[in-house]
């Protein structure tokens, strides 16, 4: 299914008018926030520790050039391999290339956002590899042709009886809704490709540019069946996944694993600095890592929209969203949904194809509070919808009305008539027994009614009372 | 060294030519670090290990000595119908000639030892295979987490493989590697790099395998083991 941004209002629309749907995301964010927020609680010091990955984060970000060279420097010094790709077709390449040499037809893959980013999957297909989504959500929706409709949960759209008839359909086994057996015929499925698969794909969740650290977060072991089995590991980040130091790690893991499933750890942490060494029993003979730009240096240019970059996919802003927990994740047509998704894909792919995302939100500014790093998610959203009105992108009535309401605001006198001749035209729209029609706008509510006199008026004839001896 | 390289890093270095905003951003003043004056092997810290451990459906357990343990294995073996038991070649496993001990203990338990076993890449793939089958593993670790009821495991003691794909993992440890958080264990890994004692994979274990991924229910086992055992055990150095 290739859904895209510009369809934002027309994705939403369908999915918010889908009961299901509505349940399903309602119930797992909510479900996510509360385990959240328990185990947050029990972190008196939490917001020094968003403060100090914050800066952490910045640090980062604003010496991004350093960091980078010094992670290069100690996984080459770990007997690793870099690639730095521009874009996606280059990192997709590289992969595709790296399959051939290992006269690999199967890689298995675990989670990775940056893979989705650059459609690996479709790469590898096209040049004949077989790619095996191994994360048991991203299995499921990889057999059923979807795309993730959350960072965390990709499946979370579907139900147990869609993934029974799923799996029946594709491997023509008795159909089963119960969650656990679906789960056990995955794992011995998978089992027979993590034996014989010689690359394993996984991504990353933060590098240490001083040790030349990967980290990978999980709770299944899929990732940690990629990284451990095949002959050859390759990982992928984007640019931003780099941290100064290793010693930064404690911080950073306390802050997801709460933020994102409320759990005090993940099951399982990945740390891996370069290829088996000498002497150890078993591990990848190869440790390639891509480094991905596919637009992100772009946003680093633009300092309003920098901190876009400091983002650790916790989900939290996800979560929290108003909006996300009503439309979810596929109407933003996009890999990135919710808060964070309605900045990066604009940037991404660009304003004008994106244009309604940052409108997804209510600026009510829950994403801002909640997210571990403490990017003002909300701000950016503004700047952009700045940016958007300032190219003209914004429909001819919106500009009108603006314009009208800029000059009214300006002009005592403009405002009175102005508010004087929108009270009459309520009058007989009420009287007619309709309420007024604004395109674009009333179709899905009403206009709210306004009081019987204004401010002014009811001013004037109230302001002496009480105030006499 | 590809040529991308130097077309991206000068991406970078132009952009950072304009400066950050800290524009919106309330600063905060940050309070002292959290001090741990708790010691390794503290009791408080055993009773918290145990308690996360358990939250998150770990099986954690204290053995007054090894002796304990080993009989508890012949009951978990027993108990569980385990026929395959792999185990590592961790220091704690060699010091007490587990291998030996349970070959006798567990005549009809078939079982696997990777000591011995070679450290050659052409042996991986015939290890991975073994471990497949078995039951139950048992290892050592280098660190517990009491925050979180965390193992740790390193690349350089037991293989990666076998805490990974047996259906259930048995760690056996001691009171003295219980740490109170990740920090206090990473300085006394010696992780900076200028220590270098940072093994190729450094593995954190919290419980069993999970997932949520269908409707949000939770299972165990989705690809590592369905168990997880820690066996903290007293009387040792
Ligand atoms: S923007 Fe913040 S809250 Fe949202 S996913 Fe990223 S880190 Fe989490």
């Amino acid at each position: 299914m290739n859904r895209t941004p510009s369809q934002f209002k027309i994705l939403a629309s369908e999915n918010v008018a889908d009961p299901r749907l509505r349940r399903t995301f309602h119930s797992a964010t909510h479900h996510a926030l509360g385990q959240r927020a328990q185990s947050v609680q029990l972190v008196p010091e939490w917001e020094d520790l968003r403060e100090r990955a914050h800066r952490i984060k910045e640090e980062a970000i604003e010496h991004l050039d350093l960091h980078l060279e010094r992670l290069e420097a100690s996984v080459i010094q770990r007997g690793g391999r870099v690639f730095w790709a521009r874009d996606a077709s280059e990192a997709a390449g590289y992969v595709v290339d790296l399959c051939r040499r290992l006269g690999a037809s199967t890689v298995v893959k675990s989670k990775s956002m940056a893979a989705e980013e650059i459609g690996l999957t479709d790469a590898l297909e096209a040049s004949g590899v077989e790619p095996v989504e191994t994360d048991l959500g991203e299995f499921i929706i990889q057999l059923a042709g979807e795309t993730p409709s959350h960072i965390i949960a990709p499946a979370l759209h579907m139900t147990r009886q869609q993934i029974g008839g799923l799996f029946q359909e594709k491997f023509g086994i008795p159909y089963t809704d119960v969650p656990s057996e679906l789960c056990a015929f995955a794992r011995q499925r998978l089992r027979q490709e993590f034996l014989s698969a010689r690359l394993g794909i996984s991504g990353v969740n933060f590098a240490a540019a001083d040790t030349g650290t990967i980290v990978v977060v999980e709770n299944e072991g899929n990732a940690r069946l990629c990284t451990s089995l095949p002959r050859v590991h390759l990982a992928i980040m984007g640019l931003e996944k780099v941290i100064p130091r290793f010693s930064d790690l404690p911080l950073f893991l306390r802050l997801l694993a709460r933020s994102s499933t409320g759990q005090r750890q993940t099951s399982y942490v990945s740390m891996i600095s370069g290829p088996r060494r000498e002497g150890e029993w078993d591990g990848p003979e190869e440790f390639h890592l891509i480094l991905l730009d596919n637009g992100r240096s772009d946003i680093l240019a633009d300092p309003r929209v920098r901190r876009s970059l400091y983002c650790i996919r916790c989900g939290a802003c996800l979560n929290t969203c108003p909006i996300y927990q009503r439309v979810g994740g596929h109407s933003y047509g996009s890999v990135y949904s919710g808060p964070i998704g309605a900045v990066l894909t604009p940037l991404f792919q660009g304003l004008e194809a994106a244009q309604d995302l940052p409108y997804a939100s209510s600026l009510c500014g829950s994403c801002s509070n909640i997210c571990p790093v403490k990017i003002d998610l909300h701000h950016q959203l503004l700047w952009l919808r700045e940016k958007l009105v300032a190219r003209g992108s914004t429909p001819w009535r919106e500009r009108l009305a603006m314009t009208l309401y800029a000059a009214g605001m300006k002009d005592p006198a403009l405002y009175r008539m102005g508010s004087a001749l929108l009270r009459l035209l309520l009058k007989v729209a009420g009287k007619s027994g309709r309420s007024l029609a604004i395109p674009g706008w009333s179709s899905t509510r009403d206009f709210p009614a306004l009081a019987e006199t204004s401010f002014k008026q009811w001013w004037k004839e109230n302001r002496n009372q009480g105030e006499e001896p | 060294m590809n040529a991308s390289r130097e077309v991206v890093l000068s991406r970078i270095r132009r952009a950072l030519l304009r400066p950050g905003t800290g524009h919106g951003r309330e600063q905060r003043s940050l309070g002292k670090a959290r001090s741990t004056p708790e010691h390794t092997g503290s009791a408080h810290l055993l009773e918290q290990f145990q308690e996360e451990s358990a939250r998150v459906g770990g099986e954690p357990r204290l053995c007054a000595d090894f002796e304990e343990a080993v009989e508890g294995i012949q009951n978990l073996v027993a108990a569980a119908g385990y026929r395959r038991v792999a185990l590592s070649d961790h220091a704690i496993c060699r010091r007490h000639r587990l291998a030996l001990r349970l070959a006798e203990l567990l005549p009809d338990v078939n079982l696997w030892s990777e000591e011995g076993e070679a450290h050659s890449p052409g042996s991986r793939r015939r290890n991975a295979a073994q471990l497949a089958q078995a039951d139950l593993s048992i290892t050592g670790a280098e660190f517990l987490l009491a925050e979180s009821g965390t193992v740790l495991l390193t690349s350089s003691t037991s293989s990666r493989q076998i805490s990974l794909l047996p259906t259930a993992h048995l760690v056996l440890a001691t009171p003295d590697q219980v740490y109170p958080d990740l920090a206090a264990i990473f300085e006394q890994l010696g992780t900076a790099p200028e220590e270098g004692r940072l093994p190729a994979a450094l593995t954190m274990i919290t419980g069993p395998s999970r997932t949520a991924d269908i409707e949000k229910v939770l299972i165990k086992g989705a690809h590592g083991p369905v168990r997880q055992l820690t066996w903290i055990i007293g009387g040792e150095a």
